[in-house]
């Protein structure tokens, strides 16, 4: 069964079936409402009939009489009027009598003998027109009277029929109505199976569009390829043409009532066809493509894509002055509308001063986001993302740059970080490790020290033990410090410290120190107080480093200074001390790590001192410079003025 | 006879100890991380704890944690964390004190025997008028006395002036030239350090480590300051 409406047979079968029931339904449902509207009550056919052309008797005797009055003056004899009047024209049988007993002027019954159904007066009023013509006046009066110009006209429709005309058209269409309403219920019936089955073969008809013969695949037939909207539009069209040239063209009653059959029809099938073909296109979804309509819009598209990106490939300066130029040009027509004296300019005007100013504030708004956008990378805020979602060419291109500059520079950012974080977790943990074995080495060579042994030797390695575990401790402490700072883990708390104090506590605390290596301390500082932007323990790391190195290094008997300087922003203390052995190593090889003043000497420090104070003065913002002249070493931290 | 806990997963750490605080006075409990060390507190009447931070099992912050919840014995952590976070934390979750390895002996020593007496001997509180008490340093005026944990500490009167005005002015900090010119009543010359040389030779005589004074503090650039922070 599923199979089977599927084929070729069944489609054609119900298509036909469809079409019929149609009709059959339009038929049923058209007597239907007829019989409703108007009834035909008792009255006899015959006499419905008779009632019903008065009006087309009384219209048509009129004309007669028109006619025959025209052709029976000097102007002509009524064989003229035969031809339209008579049998073989009309079913309307007429005579007309010239005044009562008077002469019969026209008579197209034929003598039959019948008893007319009809009969009107009329009195003619006949006057020369200006054209040398005749004007006539037809005036019904009631019966004839002695007047010369009364006409009495009688007639009835012969029911034979001998020729198709309206009359008998109407008095078919009347019997129908008269069948219908004595079997309203058969035609009801008639009716309602006639929708069941136009109902039930459309649907599978819609069913079946579209679908292969065996009802498995989609398939579309030609009509499927040609553009909807061209199919809609000629069948339309081709009712249309047959209602217009066919139904209203044509004055034979039979052939028009064949042409509105065939058009009936002929609408039909192609709302079906239509209708099947529609649903064919929905199924397969190729129904908003294939219309010319689409066709049409996706090429305007197209080119107003290649307009645009034509547009787009000319560089921005080319691209403005084509802008100033669209520009000019409006203005321009504006100006000649305008001299014209059209109505339409201030329109224009007005429309070309809104399109200017939305132009304006949007192009002003792209570029407001696209310096808000550069600011917060300029100040270093990598996660701010230029919303370019409604940017159009060149500022979007613009926008989305900034975009990739900031993520680009966002990730770097987070990866350098990242390894830095690392490694200093790593160090930590490394010199965690560390010092946990280092606490016994120190803590037993001390115990070994203090043992009591006759050996000699035995003390002597002891202290060696014990110092340099001792050193050790102090390396791993400077190397996690400074492995810190350089990785950026150290917090910085910078606040305002009085530069004064800060070298008279330093004087205060190294002053035993610097006496017992046999130097003198001389700071040399302005009179008034002077303050700087420093860590306050971080700055005494700094100077304690040099301040121990400068203990350890110098020449038995010199001067160690410290002079205090501002200029302007920044304030400097230098350091300056004179090397107890020559310093055969520039300045810069002093900074590196693990190398110090004097490579040959004494191993005691962890020879960070310096790397530690140079990092430590960098991360509070500071400078760390070291001269080296002769003996003279000198080291020079710029901090900021408060 | 005061009961002694050392807790550290090294136990050679744990040994070196127990030499130097090998006392009469001292009986001495072993423990290797910080279940153990909970077991014998909970079984013995300890006095004080000498405690790591970072050992197996239970390291030193959950077992502090679970100690203070029923004891105030004093706890001295004892750790290789030197970071000053950790040392905060330590000193937050109860620790009394904190001494990071690698640890001088004599340090510990002091730090055990300065915790003892607060404990044991010294009760809390009992300020007499004249005698200003910050953490074990107790200041006489009557006097004219120092005392660290009991014991007189030998200041002259310049450095006994400076420290009370200090202790009187806890937790302010008072400047260089503010000391001077309160206790010699007179401005000083400009390069004259000599309340800094003071504040150096009292935290010496004060502190058990004078490279990292618990009172007597300096705030480079500022000035000095006494703390109960420790």
């Amino acid at each position: 069964m599923k199979k089977f409406i599927y084929s070729a047979f069944f489609r054609l079968v119900a298509f036909v079936i469809c079409i019929t029931s149609m009709i059959s339904a339009g038929v049923c449902g058209t007597g239907l409402i007829m019989c409703s509207t108007d009834g035909v009550g008792d009255t006899p056919l015959l006499d419905k009939y008779i009632s019903t052309n008065y009006n087309a008797f009384y219209n048509a005797s009129k004309n007669l009489l028109r006619n025959l009055v025209y052709h029976n003056n000097e102007y002509g004899n009524a064989d003229g009027v035969y031809e339209w009047y008579g049998a073989h024209t009309t079913n309307m049988r007429f005579v007309v009598q010239k005044r009562k007993y008077g002469e019969i002027v026209f008579d197209s019954t034929g003598d039959s003998g019948k008893e007319p159904w009809y009969v009107v007066y009329f009195k003619v009023y006949v006057a020369d027109n200006v054209e040398g013509g005749i004007s006539s006046q037809m005036v019904m009066v009631d019966e004839y009277n002695n007047d010369e110009n009364t006409y009495g006209v009688a007639g009835y429709i012969d029911t034979t029929f001998p020729i198709f005309d309206e009359y008998s058209k109407d008095y078919y269409f009347l019997k129908f109505r008269y069948d219908i309403s004595k079997n309203v219920t058969l035609v009801a019936i008639a009716f309602a199976a006639s929708v069941i089955i136009m109902i039930t073969s459309f649907i599978l008809l819609i069913r079946v569009a579209g679908r292969t013969n065996d009802g498995t695949c989609r398939a579309e037939s030609i009509k499927d390829k040609i553009p909807f909207d061209l199919i809609l539009g000629l069948s339309v069209l081709a009712v249309f043409l047959m209602v217009v040239f066919f139904i209203d063209g044509t004055r034979d009653e039979l052939l028009k009532l064949i042409f509105t059959a065939l058009t009936i029809t002929t609408g039909c099938v192609l709302f079906l066809g239509v209708s099947m073909t529609f649903a064919s296109r929905a199924k397969n979804g190729r129904f908003l493509k294939n219309n010319i309509i689409y066709i049409v819009l996706k090429f305007i598209f197209e080119v107003l894509k290649k307009i645009f990106s034509f547009i787009r490939d000319i560089p921005f300066v080319l691209r403005s002055v084509l802008v100033i130029v669209i520009v000019v040009v409006v203005d321009l027509i504006i100006l000649i509308s305008v001299s014209a004296g059209s109505p339409l300019s201030e329109a224009l005007w007005v429309i070309k001063t809104l399109a200017y100013a939305i132009a304006a504030i949007y192009v002003s708004v792209m570029l407001y986001r696209l310096k808000k956008g550069g600011e917060a990378l300029a100040k270093g805020n990598l996660e701010y993302k230029t919303d370019t979602s409604l940017f159009l060419m060149d500022f979007k291109q613009h926008g989305e740059n900034l975009n990739s500059i900031a993520a680009g520079m966002h990730e770097a950012v987070e990866n350098r970080m990242k390894s830095e974080r690392m490694k200093t977790e790593l160090i930590t943990n490394v010199s965690h490790d560390l010092k946990t074995p280092l606490t016994s080495i120190i803590n037993y060579s001390e115990l070994i020290a203090k043992e009591e042994c006759e050996n000699e030797n035995h003390k002597e390695y002891s202290d060696v033990l014990l110092r340099k575990s001792k050193h050790l401790k102090r390396l791993l402490e400077d190397l996690l410090e400074v492995s810190k700072a350089t990785s950026g883990n150290m917090e910085v708390s910078l606040s305002r410290l009085d530069a004064g104090i800060l070298l008279n506590q330093l004087s205060g605390e190294f002053q035993d120190k610097v006496e017992e290596s046999g130097l003198q301390l001389v700071i040399s500082e302005p009179a008034e107080s002077l303050y700087v932007m420093a860590d306050e323990r971080r700055i005494w790391r700094v100077f304690e480093n040099l301040m121990n190195n400068a203990c350890k290094y110098s020449l038995k008997g010199s001067r160690i200074y410290i002079v205090l300087s501002e200029d302007g922003e920044n304030v400097t203390f230098s350091f300056k001390n004179t090397s107890a052995t020559e310093l055969n190593i520039s300045a810069s090889e002093l900074m590196e790590r693990f190398v110090r003043g004097d490579s040959s000497r004494s191993t005691e420090g962890s020879g960070l001192g310096l790397s530690i104070a140079s990092t430590f003065t960098e991360i509070q913002g500071g400078k760390f410079e070291i001269t080296v002249d002769g003996d003279l070493f000198r080291v020079d931290v710029t901090l900021k003025k408060a | 006879m005061y009961n002694i806990l050392i807790c550290d997963d090294d136990k050679d750490i744990v040994n070196a100890l127990k030499i130097y605080l090998n006392e009469p006075s001292y009986t001495l409990f072993e423990a290797y991380n910080g279940e153990e060390a909970l077991e014998i507190i909970k079984d013995n009447d300890i006095h004080l704890a000498l405690m790591d931070i970072m050992m197996p099992v239970m390291d030193g912050i959950s077992a502090m944690v679970e100690i203070r919840k029923f004891t105030n014995l004093p706890v001295i952590l004892l750790t290789a964390k030197s970071e000053d976070s950790d040392k905060i934390l330590g000193l937050n979750i109860g620790a009394d004190d904190y001494i990071t390895k690698p640890f001088n002996p004599a340090e510990v020593i002091a730090r055990v025997k300065s915790q003892l007496r607060r404990y044991m001997e010294l009760g809390s509180g009992n300020v007499c008028k004249g005698v200003i008490r910050i953490g074990n340093i107790e200041l006489d005026d009557d006097k004219k006395q120092v005392t660290i944990d009991g014991k007189e500490a030998n200041l002259t009167p310049t450095e006994y002036e400076i420290l009370k005005l200090l202790m009187e002015n806890k937790g302010r900090v008072l400047s260089p030239n503010e000391i001077y010119s309160r206790i010699w009543r007179g401005n000083p010359v400009a390069t004259d350090n000599t309340i800094a040389v003071h504040i150096r030779h009292i935290r010496e005589k004060i502190e058990i480590n004078p490279a990292e004074p618990r009172y007597l503090k300096a705030v480079w650039g500022h000035g000095y300051v006494m703390e109960d922070k420790q």
